[in-house]
């Protein structure tokens, strides 16, 4: 492929744009290479796992309107695990971070009709805040959410509110781009493996309060028939807490 | 302080299984069984560490897995008791589907197969993916799952794999992905109130046998319904998990499970007080989950507050599981509560007046043991039974000699029950460690006074609301009972012509026909209650 030359005698030469970003390319694929490696291919497995899980919670959760949030989380966290095997660390914890957003938005927001109306038809903002925020007004982590979905989750409310906006604040250290003191980026495009295993630590920590959340909120609601669909992710993520697996049917303390 | 400590396994995230395990050699051996390719089941009262030793094989297997290529896999069947479907087969189904599921996350996350995801796959934003086609044990777990949705609908059974389907898919799967074998896990493997599960369980068990399938269980003592084709001595291991508090190294081994999970404060507060927390490790007769909890009660572990928690756990808060056994299996109300009362007001008394009248006399022996006789009536066996599910009774041998050349079964009861109603009960268990003497046991004959309770209430089965499967068995003619057909004309001779009727019999009267004294009718009564005893709480 070559292109136009004002000189006479034409040369074949890439764009040095396209030169650029081809070396950054196979920085990238250099990288994708050591992503997949020994190891790291099992840890990569397990992450792209939860893509399927959070399908599980669309495929129970049905015609709900909110769940179109989720299904975009799931996407996104593709993006993530895309971004993490390429390199792209920053974005890959920026996606991270939406994600969390993303399901816990679509958590609140189905505790309120009209928000979720609103906010769909993007008449409303939701600030982290006001869905994660303490015991105030409708917080997902609050009392009275508990009381309403899952009462016998309450003692561990502020445990998780406590995980999610540690790990949130963690991944928004990325989106701001301040000096970096809980996620050291490296500089260059190149493999890390310091940072690809923090990814994978968030990512586990986010994995773990999403399905708390889920569970949270849609448990009670969904047919004992159709729990199955969601069970081995329970049990494997939350079974270490006594009320999840009890609801699961599993032994008692 | 103490109050933290981790009481059931399945409060572990499995990532700190391996931190938290206190390798006794017995433990050890138990292990390289559950990972080796011997078919092991592993039998223990509930708190033993059944769960615990599994999740740790899993755990090692897990961990050399780059090497070794054998794949651990874990599944509870904690769930079985909220399976309700007339349809036998549906249990199979349930087993199998999950099962599957579990073969094939365990590979989705081994990175070993790959799902299409259908909102990950939607970044290729109508670029073709690689077409990942489902793998025959992606479509045997799929098959499964589908076939015991609907419990209603009728099933078509041409649609579903067969045991030998999965196991084929388990191979190619293998070969393909050079994999060694798969071990399995099998957790709350068998319901203790659900013989035909337990039979159905075992019958999978043992199909479930090839070069690339290794299939271990954890279950309850008593759970012994194994089916037409499993023969427990031939087709697995099985290791009891029972820990003998009078083994060497036993205080030690009781000592490191609390402090792997102590703070600092209570392992100085356990330095301090040996005797105390010992007196603790020997009441809860080898039991992990209940030495946690009785420490967690024991505040700084001084003499006065270990006293109290033997007194006040062992004489009443230990038996609110077991009782609550009579609220949850109503059927069996009467054997569990029985159970108790035999333990508490003949069994420990009875042991008490021995040890009490050896010190008096300078012996240095004492006893927790017992013996009844192998002619009991089968009821009581129920009753033992139940009695070591909860682990207030260890069942140690049978074909054990005692008085007259008699033969019967040897029991323990739980250390702190004896101790718990002395009045010193840290001095009674401490010597206990010392003087017990497990040649020495009270014997309970055939013909127990202490047993007419029982047989007496067994009759009334029929007073409460009992269920139509057992209605329909006690309406069952008496030809189905495994009887000589001298003993079933016998039966009619005497216008005994129903299971139920036979029941709610006096053994005695059995006796009018001939050639049947109290050994003969002892035996009848016992095939007739054998019948319907597993139907009581379906």
């Amino acid at each position: 492929m070559s292109s136009p030359s004002s000189s006479s005698a034409p040369v074949s030469k890439q764009p040095d744009i396209r030169l650029y970003l081809e070396s950054l390319q196979s920085a990238s694929q250099k990288i994708f290479e050591a992503s997949l490696a020994g190891g790291n291919l099992v840890t990569i497995a397990r992450c792209y796992h939860v893509g399927s899980e959070l399908s599980s919670w669309v495929s129970v959760l049905g015609a709900r309107r909110e769940v179109e949030l989720i299904k975009v989380a799931a996407h996104e966290y593709g993006f993530a695990i895309l971004a993490l095997t390429q390199g792209h660390y920053r974005h890959a914890f920026k996606a991270l971070r939406l994600v969390l957003e993303l399901c816990l938005q679509a958590v609140y927001l189905s505790a309120n009709e009209l928000k979720l109306r609103d906010w769909l038809m993007n008449r409303r903002d939701t600030t982290w805040n006001a869905i994660v925020g303490g015991e105030a007004d409708d917080a997902i982590f609050s009392t009275r959410f508990a009381e309403a979905f899952f009462p016998a989750l309450k003692l561990h409310l502020p445990h998780y509110r406590s995980l999610a906006t540690k790990v949130y604040r963690e991944c928004s250290e990325c989106v701001h781009g301040n000096v970096p003191t809980l996620i050291p980026l490296p500089k260059k495009l190149e493999f890390n493996q310091p940072i690809f295993d923090l990814w994978r630590e968030k990512a586990e920590t986010t994995v773990l309060v999403l399905h708390f959340a889920l569970t949270l909120r849609y448990f009670n609601e969904i047919p004992e028939a159709e729990r199955d669909a969601i069970e081995p992710a329970l049990t494997d993520r939350l079974g270490h807490i006594p009320e999840i697996r009890t609801a699961l049917g599993g032994a008692t303390s | 302080m103490a109050t933290t400590l981790i009481i059931r396994t399945e409060d572990i995230k499995p990532e700190h299984i391996l931190e938290l395990f206190v390798e006794t050699s017995q433990d050890r051996k138990t292990v390289e069984f559950l990972k080796s390719p011997t078919p092991t089941i592993l039998e223990g009262s509930r708190g033993t560490g059944k769960s615990f030793l599994l999740r740790v094989a899993e755990a090692e297997l897990q961990a050399s897995f780059a090497s070794a290529r054998v794949l651990p896999i874990y599944v509870s069947f904690a769930r079985s008791s909220l399976l309700q479907s007339n349809d036998p087969r549906q249990f199979i189904h349930w087993m199998m589907a999950r099962l599957c599921s579990r073969v094939v996350r365990t590979l989705y996350q081994q990175g070993m197969l790959t799902k299409p995801d259908p909102f990950v796959s939607l970044l290729s934003g109508g670029v073709s993916l690689p077409q990942i086609p489902e793998t025959p044990l992606e479509q045997v777990a799929r098959q499964y799952e589908e076939s015991y949705k609907n419990p209603g609908t009728a099933i078509n059974a041409a649609k579903i794999p067969g045991v030998e389907d999965f196991k084929d898919a388990v191979e190619d799967a293998c070969r393909e992905r050079g994999i060694a074998r798969l071990a399995i896990f099998f957790d709350e493997a068998a319901h203790i109130f659900r013989p035909e599960q337990q039979r159905q369980f075992f019958t999978l068990f043992r199909d479930l046998r090839s070069p690339f399938l290794s299939c271990n269980a954890a279950v309850y003592p008593g759970v012994t319904f194994y089916g037409e084709t499993f023969q427990a001595t031939h087709d697995a291991t099985t290791i009891s998990l029972s820990r003998d508090p009078l083994e060497p190294g036993y205080l030690d081994a009781m000592r490191d499970i609390v402090v792997r999970q102590a703070e600092s404060e209570l392992e100085a507060d356990i330095e301090r007080n040996r005797d105390n927390f010992n007196a603790l490790a020997y009441a809860v007769s080898g039991n992990p989950r209940l030495l946690l909890k009785t420490v967690a009660l024991a505040g700084r572990l001084s003499s006065g507050d270990v006293n109290r928690v033997l007194k006040e756990f062992y004489r009443t808060d230990v038996w609110t599981e077991h009782s609550g056994l009579a609220e949850r299996y109503a059927g069996h109300r009467a054997f569990v509560d029985w159970g108790r009362d035999f333990i508490e007001r003949t069994v420990i008394p009875d042991s008490v007046k021995k040890n009490d009248a050896w010190t008096a006399e300078g012996k240095t022996e004492s006893t927790c043991y017992f013996w009844v006789h192998r002619d009991a009536p089968v009821a009581v066996n129920e009753s033992l039974r139940l009695l070591s599910y909860t682990g207030l009774v260890t069942r140690l041998d049978s074909g054990i000699v005692a008085t007259r050349g008699e033969i019967g079964t040897r029991y323990a009861v739980n250390l702190g029950c004896v101790a718990a109603q002395s009045a010193a009960p840290i001095t009674t268990l401490i010597r206990f460690g010392r003087t017990l003497a497990v040649k020495r046991f009270t014997e309970y004959g055939a013909h127990q006074a202490a047993f007419l309770a029982l047989v007496a209430a067994v009759g009334k089965f029929q007073e409460v609301d009992i269920s139509i499967v057992l209605k329909r068995e006690l309406e069952k003619p008496i030809d189905v009972l495994d009887l000589t057909d001298f003993q079933k004309n016998g039966l009619r001779s005497l216008k005994i012509l129903l299971v139920g009727q036979a029941l709610q019999t006096a053994e005695g009267e059995f006796q009018k026909i001939n050639y049947v004294g109290p050994k003969r009718s002892r035996k009848m009564m016992n095939v007739v209650v054998a019948s319907v005893l597993e139907y009581l709480s379906g």
